[in-house]
């Protein structure tokens, strides 16, 4: 049998979306541009999983449209596993490349996985 | 998580009682908080925190800018609970010194709870006060052990951690 999409290990080098309110992106002086706050990758759910989107497979404004406004943030699956945490694919009805990150989210992990994140093409605060 | 109650460490603050006490009231009435804090002057506390203390304005102005009664919330978040913002404020006033500079940014959790963030000269403070009145943080600075938990019932460490923050002395 073969095996689906969900069987299959995300490459580091893929990226995927993560929406941000315009009240969880933070100044940073340590860093530079504004960025997400890391409470934008914390916890999103009882599991604690954050919900993500596989940019290869979806759209900025797909993921949005039901939240005019939203900002959206692109990071690398390498770059969440530099923090001991995993992508794992978790297709739902409205968006098959619907994706949680899993594994303990300290505010310190979150903070790293913000820092590494950048803005998508006109999803970004200007 | 450690809870706060407003007995639980020795009042040094600078805040008088009656401006914590009036925040926390407007704060717990819900329905006025977002009126009450955008009164408040962004850059001139002098009103409702007294002359000097230079954190004050601008935390509450910023605290007006959460979505306090937004409804649609991507991905399940709550909406802030004024509870939260409350603890967080006392917690402020006991932990920062006047000069202290102001949060840069204040977050809402996804639980309902409110987070006061600064990023400046190479340190990260972050405390996060949850509805049901459990506070940690997270602070990490150059050439210091990073610390995540609870703060403890004397606030010492926090407020250790609060004085590595440039002052303001304007």
């Amino acid at each position: 049998m073969a095996s689906s999409n969900l069987d299959v290990r995300l490459e580091d080098s893929q990226i995927v979306m993560r929406r941000v309110r315009d009240y969880e992106i933070i100044a940073d002086s340590n860093d530079g541009p504004p960025r997400p706050s890391s409470n934008a990758f914390i916890q999103d759910g009882p599991d604690g999983d954050v919900s993500v989107y596989l940019e290869s497979e979806t759209t900025p404004a797909h993921i949005t449209r039901e939240y005019p406004g939203t900002y959206v943030a692109q990071v690398e699956v390498g770059a969440i596993r530099e923090q001991g945490l995993d992508v794992e694919r978790d297709p739902i009805p409205d968006n098959p490349a619907h994706c949680n990150i899993t594994g303990r989210k300290s505010r310190g992990k979150a903070r790293a996985i913000a820092r590494n994140s950048r803005w998508a093409e006109g999803y970004g605060p200007t | 998580m450690t809870t706060a109650t407003p007995d639980m460490a020795a009042p040094q603050r600078s805040v008088p009682d009656d401006v914590l006490r009036s925040f926390a009231e407007k704060a717990i009435t819900g329905s006025r908080v977002s009126l009450t804090f955008s009164a408040v002057p962004r850059d001139n506390p002098g009103e409702t925190g007294g002359p000097g203390i230079r954190w004050l304005g601008p935390t509450t102005a910023a605290m007006a800018r959460l979505p306090w009664f937004e409804t649609n919330l991507p991905d399940g978040r709550t909406p802030p609970q004024p509870e939260a913002a409350a603890t967080l404020l006392w917690l402020l006033a006991m932990a920062l010194d006047d000069n202290t500079i102001p949060p840069t940014g204040i977050v809402p959790t996804w639980r309902g709870g409110v987070t006061a963030e600064w990023h400046v000269n190479g340190f990260d403070l972050e405390i996060e006060c949850d509805p049901s009145g459990a506070i940690e943080y997270n602070f990490a600075g150059p050439g210091i052990a990073e610390y995540e938990g609870p703060v403890d019932e004397t606030l010492s460490q926090l407020k250790r951690h609060v004085g590595m923050l440039p002052q303001d002395r304007k």
